[in-house]
């Protein structure tokens, strides 16, 4: 019953840190097309790379949370 | 990430021609630290030739330009971390890391409004960063507001044994008994004692930068803060001394930049006699830019055996004598002293953090950089480079500018807090004092 818990409570997170990061990343894919007259870059990854990295790193959290719970519930 | 951190996913030029298409084959610790930390990295950000400039421009990449303008002309965006700051200004990132060397993250902070923090030198790892002075160099962050910085800064503080000037853990924890056994003994209370260094003062001081570090000083006083006018008269001979130390080292570090091993080589034949020049020089004449060049011949110039103890003796005996300035009007002894040596002192200000301006002017317009001399441009660094000779923690914060003091969008200037080497955290809790006090400044 808990693991059943845990893996809904990790699904229900990955779902919404997935959704905040893609959000935060986009923005900054906006302003960085905005602000492309100030040089501020020398380099940045395709914005898909970029959406890739930050769905990993959510995968990545997601999974370190549900491991932190699952000890933590047992 | 400044764009001379290396990073295995994007190219690492350090702005130079010579890395153009360099390629690092491993992260710098502090990027791993970052990405395994949760950390997406958005690129890497434009910077002065290896770091060696204060406005950000280099011969080989765009020059960075201020979201901020006056009479439509692009203000300085700051160096050499000016394509970090503008980044975090403008929201293309959360938050930036950039180095740190004689200012070049503090001054962009204070050109662009955001927050730019030193921490003490050897808390952040360095390796993976590429080096222009090994003894002053330090990644610092910069970010919209203290709390990040406090973020990013509490990831990356640890100790890292791939960089040889890394602090060791038995360091690190000497620290913090020594800063623990300093509050308990109630030497620090709710009020702080803030030191205003008078050689700060100086006749180039602009006026709004003066009135804003006036008008803060008279907010923490209301607040029940003291304010404690000290001397640090070293100061005065602190911007020369980094002038010889700094282009000294650079010029050893840029040694390894000879078209052989690896980055931008000339073409042609290896060595020709019918060419004046071998291999080397005419690698380096071709992908150096003219600051890079001027501060390996005057490095290496101070390093000769016919200057050396007329330049680079006397520089090093001048960055002893800032670091005995401020280990004389701080309440926290240097960590890094004997302590025998330390209750030898002769007593001081004893005072918990320094407030300055952060650069003596507001940013000048790129047009007006372009006719500053060198020597101009060296000025920038007045007030950031002594704390850089000694090591310490420095945060530069934005503080509102008066109404109607300066044109276009730039509405604040940037002041440093200023503490005791190891003592970076107070020096973020001050941080975060001025900035809450933001709306009654």
């Amino acid at each position: 019953m808990f693991s059943s818990t845990i893996q809904e409570n990790a699904a229900s997170l990955a779902a919404s840190m997935s959704t905040k990061t893609l959000q935060r990343i986009q923005q900054c894919i906006e302003r960085q097309v905005q602000y492309a007259k100030l040089n501020a870059f020398i380099s940045t990854p395709d914005a898909k790379q970029f959406q890739d990295d930050g769905k990993q790193t959510d995968a990545h959290h997601v999974g370190m949370l549900a491991l932190t719970m699952f000890v933590h519930v047992h | 990430m400044k764009d001379n951190i290396a990073t295995k996913s994007l190219r690492t030029t350090a702005a130079s021609k010579i890395l153009g298409d360099y390629i690092s084959p491993y992260d710098a610790t502090v990027v791993s630290d970052l990405l395994d930390n949760g950390a997406i990295l958005a690129g890497k950000t434009n910077l002065d030739e290896f770091g060696m400039g204060s406005h950000s421009r280099s011969p080989f990449t765009q020059r960075v330009l201020n979201k901020a303008s006056r009479d439509g002309e692009a203000l300085s965006a700051g160096g050499s971390s000016g394509g970090s700051a503008v980044a975090v200004a403008t929201g293309q990132c959360w938050a930036a890391l950039g180095t740190d060397t004689g200012g070049s993250v503090r001054l962009p902070a204070a050109y662009t409004g955001t927050v730019g923090f030193k921490p003490s030198y050897g808390r952040l790892s360095r390796w993976g960063v590429i080096a222009y002075a090994n003894s002053l160099d330090t990644v610092g962050t910069l970010t919209s507001n203290v709390d990040d910085a406090r973020t990013i800064f509490c990831c990356l503080d640890r100790y890292d044994s791939r960089d040889p000037t890394s602090l060791p853990v038995s360091l690190r924890s000497r620290i913090e008994q020594h800063i623990s056994a300093h509050d308990a003994g109630k030497k620090r209370a709710k009020t702080l004692r803030i030191g205003v260094p008078l050689e700060y003062n100086i006749a180039s001081l602009a006026e709004p930068v003066k009135e804003a570090w006036s008008r803060l000083l008279d907010s923490l006083q209301d607040a029940g803060h003291t304010l404690c006018p000290v001397s640090l008269p070293a100061t005065r001979q602190a911007l020369s001394a980094y002038y010889v130390l700094a282009p000294a080292e650079a010029s050893s570090n840029l040694a390894k930049y000879d078209g052989v091993r690896y980055g931008y080589r000339t073409h042609g034949p290896d060595a020709s006699p019918k060419e004046n020049l071998p291999l080397f020089a005419k690698t380096r004449g071709e992908a150096f830019g003219a600051e890079v060049q001027r501060r390996i011949l005057l490095g290496a110039y101070t390093l000769s055996s016919e200057a050396m103890d007329n330049y680079f003796v006397q520089a090093q005996k001048v960055r002893r004598l800032v670091q005995a300035d401020f280990d004389r009007v701080l309440a926290l002894k240097n960590p890094l002293h004997d302590p025998h040596d330390v209750d030898r002192m002769p007593p001081g200000a004893n005072v918990d953090v320094l407030i300055a301006p952060t650069a003596p002017t507001l940013p000048p317009t790129l047009a007006e950089v372009e006719q500053q001399t060198q020597i101009e441009g060296y000025m920038n660094d007045v007030f950031t480079v002594p704390a850089s000779l000694a090591g310490l923690p420095v945060l530069s914060v934005p503080v509102k500018l008066a109404k109607g003091a300066h044109g276009g969008g730039l509405d604040s200037v940037g002041m440093q807090v200023i503490g005791q080497f190891g003592d970076d955290k107070f020096v973020l809790d001050v941080g975060d004092i001025i900035q809450d006090m933001q709306e009654t400044i």
